[in-house]
């Protein structure tokens, strides 16, 4: 076969793509949850349930107050809505169906918890800022067959100047117990000097 | 849809610029089923309404703002390539000669731009050097031995200015004469000032586009690449090929005003307490705000899972006030499982670092901002990817979007590709919904469409002008997949175009069974404590010093080039050695990769012309017997002799590495030595005038010159 033929064929081969780590609920180039969808989105998911999954409102949708509050109670989180972060590459909730995505956001005030229902190795705080950071883990299953806890959290404040990735470690099972650390997502917090909003994704 | 491929590759034969096509008729193409149908969909349809993305600076790949042309800057064929959109079978490509090897294409509404590295200068291949190829044809002869196989060019380099023509392609209007190697482009938002960075020669230049005339030309830091325009247009950014610095020039239309920047490299994959050097910043965007400055590179001692050769790297720079975004790395806090913390220490598994993969691309070489998503669109010339990262994270190379192949139709039994080889070039649609694709080592321009994703059409541009052999060696020196050369990054991930990186190595030693490699620093060196920080290795260049025969290696321990490529696969990887495969497959590389090296490979450009007085007095100290000099750095065979010889023995490593107990170094080519800080195998020395300040008879004598003799050496030296 000379070079041409080959190079035709080749027309044919088409690209591979990598598959992400979780099944994305956002890829890029598809359309972002609306920024502004707001309660009034999570109000008419409950009005009409063939709708289908509804986006779930911004974190963003009320402004963040300059005003430093204490760290919300427990009762407060489990008040508080969960929220769109700006990206999550599947790995938290964008909507409100039952299956998107085993992590979930909520906000109380200045204040975002992420909380993940996974089998969890360790939370790190690769860099940035730890003022009012607070990462726990589940307390480990007293059962047999597993030794990791199956859910973590991280709560911290959005603040102006923040600059924060903090990655999710994961559990890779091998056989007869040759475990390994798996990467499962990193949380980047942004609200740089000037800018008008915070960011936060997830992938 | 047969009809469209088939076309297509005949548009491509009659395209190449000088003997590279082969116009002869093909056999029919494969089934439609598999046949390329974007091309039939991209067959003529109006172009959508939108507004073009404004795009200021250049690449190897141009769309006209009236989404009526792509231009492609052919370095390797010493052209630029008109192709029409909508891509159309019966529009032919093409290509309009320049008077050299064009780097960069920009197009503004009637103009457009090309930087040409250096006037006259002839792209290696086929119509220049037919005897050179004849010669050394077939993979087992030993090579014939020319001195200089690809000359130094010797002309200016050179701002075009040119006028699409709906006949020529494109009618020169201005040349402006520039330092050499002339390179990076980008314009002022009102288009009345073009800034062109000139690579080797280290100087950023401003061209009065109106006036067709420089209005000013600064010394920079060391291999200036890609330059970005503030949206204000008062100021630039300038990145740099070897080093983590950045240059900001400000009052770009009166006196400008230089200054460095730090931007750390990958700082959150940065040992706690250190800063990494960096290389292969290529490229660079802004935000469409401006508000951040992207810039894909490579950060050298990144620690990682196996990040041996450190980690791809997005460093994104706060233009508000000059600031990285990223924090660096501090060592926690975390929560760990109890069960977990004993993985945590694997250090091969990548110990407390990020976890994330440290190589989501490798070779970083172009990019481009993605404003419809706030995505950045990163191709990597060593996995011939491209990836999507989110450009709202902190650390964009931690937050993969996804990632695509974009090569297909690897060759066998060496895995590189046939199509779209080592992408170089990048340029949207207006309504960002295609990319186009300049993939080097292949020419072909690959059309990638976001809103599909089945085969991806291609348009082959025209075929290598090496020879075969040599071809196929371009393809092996920009890959970082093939399993058996590299470990993860290409010849070119350390020798960017056949010159060095700045860096210095981390050889480790052998320790049981476990081979020799290299690391890029010192937390990366996985088995050791401080111990087993490895022997200092700085990169050597390879452009125009690999011609002759004789030994290679640091110690002179290989008696031939490819015996120490051969070496090479071994040494650069993670920790394993090259054991599954028989010596054809290595041998057959190494031929391949030789044959580029020396027929493929363009050395850096030279100045001609009469020494200065002081450089005179130089070279008589050279050549004198009384220093000795040149009795080692033979000018005949590339100022070497390839001998090795013990220097500098006894004197303690640099810090950070261990005392390499071989003392005899082999002697290395001087040319272009003026270019290529730090000096000595190990790096020592962070210019020339230390290297001969500090000699103190180490290597010849050089202790009872004066200071007027020793700076007129060094500006010898220079000019080699």
């Amino acid at each position: 076969m000379n070079k041409r033929s080959r190079m035709l064929l080749a027309a044919a081969a088409g690209a591979l793509a990598v598959p992400l780590l979780f099944p994305p609920a956002t890829r890029a180039g598809d359309p972002e949850p609306p920024l502004d969808a707001g309660a009034d989105a999570d109000a008419d998911a409950g009005a009409d349930a063939d709708a289908g999954p509804q986006p779930l409102p911004s974190y963003r949708l009320e402004p963040f107050s300059e005003e430093r509050s204490p760290e919300p109670g427990a009762g407060e989180w489990t008040a508080a809505p969960k929220v769109a972060i700006d990206r999550s590459g599947g790995s938290i909730a964008a909507t409100d169906a039952p299956s998107s995505g085993r992590c979930e956001a909520r906000r109380v005030r200045e204040w975002m918890r992420i909380r993940c229902n996974l089998i969890t190795a360790a939370v790190t705080l690769l860099g940035g800022t730890g003022e009012g950071l607070r990462m726990r883990l589940d307390p480990t299953p007293k059962v047999e067959w597993t030794t990791f806890p199956e859910g973590a959290e991280v709560v911290f404040p959005v603040r102006r100047g923040d600059r924060r990735e903090i990655e999710w470690l994961g559990v890779a099972f091998g056989y007869k117990g040759m475990n390994s650390l798996e990467h499962m997502f990193v949380l980047s917090e942004q609200w740089a000097p000037g800018d008008p909003r915070p960011l936060i994704v997830a992938e | 849809m047969r009809r469209f491929g088939l076309e297509f590759c005949l548009i491509a034969a009659l395209a190449a610029c000088k003997s590279g096509g082969d116009p002869r008729p093909q056999p029919p193409a494969p089934s439609s089923a598999a046949a390329p149908s974007a091309v039939a969909s991209s067959a003529p349809v109006a172009a959508p309404p939108l507004p073009a993305p404004t795009v200021r600076e250049g690449s190897t790949v141009a769309r006209s703002p009236t989404s009526d042309s792509l231009y492609v800057a052919d370095e390797d064929h010493g052209c630029v390539r008109r192709i029409r959109l909508p891509l159309d079978v019966n529009n032919p490509v093409l290509a309009v000669p320049m008077p050299g090897q064009p780097a960069q294409v920009l197009a503004l509404a009637d103009r457009v731009l090309v930087t040409v590295r250096s006037a006259g200068a002839v792209a290696p291949g086929k119509d220049d050097a037919a005897a050179n190829d004849a010669a050394d044809a077939g993979t087992s002869k030993p090579f014939t031995g020319r001195a200089t196989l690809v000359p130094s060019a010797t002309g200016p380099g050179l701002l075009l200015v040119l006028r699409p023509d709906p006949d020529k392609g494109l009618v020169e209007v201005a040349r402006v004469e520039l330092p050499q190697d002339a390179w990076g482009l980008a314009v002022t938002p009102d288009e009345s000032t073009a800034l062109v960075s000139s690579a080797w020669t280290h100087k950023v230049t401003a061209v009065d586009l109106a006036a067709g005339r420089v209005r000013w030309t600064v010394d920079v830091a060391r291999e200036p690449r890609a330059v970005v325009v503030r949206p204000d247009g008062r100021a630039a950014y300038v990145t740099h090929l070897v080093g983590a610095g950045l240059t900001r020039i400000d009052d770009l239309q009166g006196e400008p005003r230089v200054r460095s920047l730090s931007l750390p490299a990958s700082p959150l994959r940065t040992p706690v307490g250190q800063r990494l050097g960096a290389s292969l910043a290529y490229a660079a965007t802004l935000s469409p705000d401006g508000r951040r400055l992207f810039v894909p590179r490579h950060a050298l001692g990144a620690v990682g899972p196996q990040a041996w050769f450190g980690a791809a790297t997005v460093d994104v720079l706060l233009t508000g006030d000059d600031t990285p975004l990223a924090p660096l790395r501090r060592d926690g806090p975390r929560v760990v499982a109890a069960d977990a913390k004993s993985m945590l220490e694997d250090v091969a598994a990548g110990g407390t670092a990020p976890r994330v993969n440290p190589a989501p691309f490798a070779q970083p070489r172009a990019v481009v901002y993605r404003d419809k998503d706030d995505t950045l669109l990163v191709l990597g010339e060593g996995d011939d990817s491209m990836t999507v990262l989110d450009a709202r994270a902190v650390d964009p190379a931690m937050h993969v979007l996804a990632s695509h192949r974009v090569a297909s139709a690897t060759d066998d039994p060496i895995p590189v590709a046939r199509v779209c080889g080592a992408p170089s070039g990048i340029a949207l649609s207006a309504d960002q919904d295609t990319a186009w694709i300049h993939c080097r080592s292949t020419d072909d321009l690959l059309v990638w469409s976001f809103a599909w994703s089945g085969p991806r059409p291609f348009l082959h541009l025209a075929d290598d002008r090496l020879s075969d052999e040599a071809a196929l060696g371009r393809r092996i020196y920009y890959n970082g997949t093939d399993p058996l050369t590299s470990g993860g990054l290409g010849c070119a991930g350390c020798h960017p175009e056949g010159r060095d990186d700045g860096h210095v190595w981390h050889e480790t030693t052998a320790v049981g069974a476990r081979h020799p490699t290299f690391v890029s620093g010192a937390a990366v060196v996985a088995m050791g404590g401080p111990e087993d920080a490895g022997y200092a290795r700085q990169t050597p260049m390879l452009a125009g010093r690999v011609a002759v025969e004789g030994t290679y290696g640091w110690h002179a321990e290989s008696p031939v080039l490819t015996h120490r490529l051969v070496n090479g696969f071994a040494l650069h990887r993670w920790n394993d050695a090259v054991t599954a495969y028989v010596a054809r497959d290595l041998f057959d590389r190494a031929m391949a990769l030789r044959a580029f090296l020396r027929q493929g490979l363009v050395p850096p450009p030279h100045v001609e012309g009469p020494l200065s007085e002081q450089q005179r007095v130089g070279r008589e100290v050279f050549l004198s017997s009384g220093t000795g000099c040149s009795g080692c750095h033979a000018p005949a065979t590339e100022y070497t002799d390839r001998e090795p010889y013990r220097l500098f023995a006894g004197l303690p490593p640099p810090p950070g590495f261990v005392a390499d107990p071989e003392s005899r170094y082999k002697t290395p080519s001087l040319r272009f030595v003026g270019g290529t800080p730090p000096y000595l195998h190990d790096g020592r020395f962070a210019t020339l005038t230390a290297l001969v300040q500090g000699n103190d008879d180490h290597m010849g004598k050089t202790s009872h010159l004066s200071a007027t003799e020793k700076n007129a050496l060094v500006a010898f030296l220079e000019t080699l």
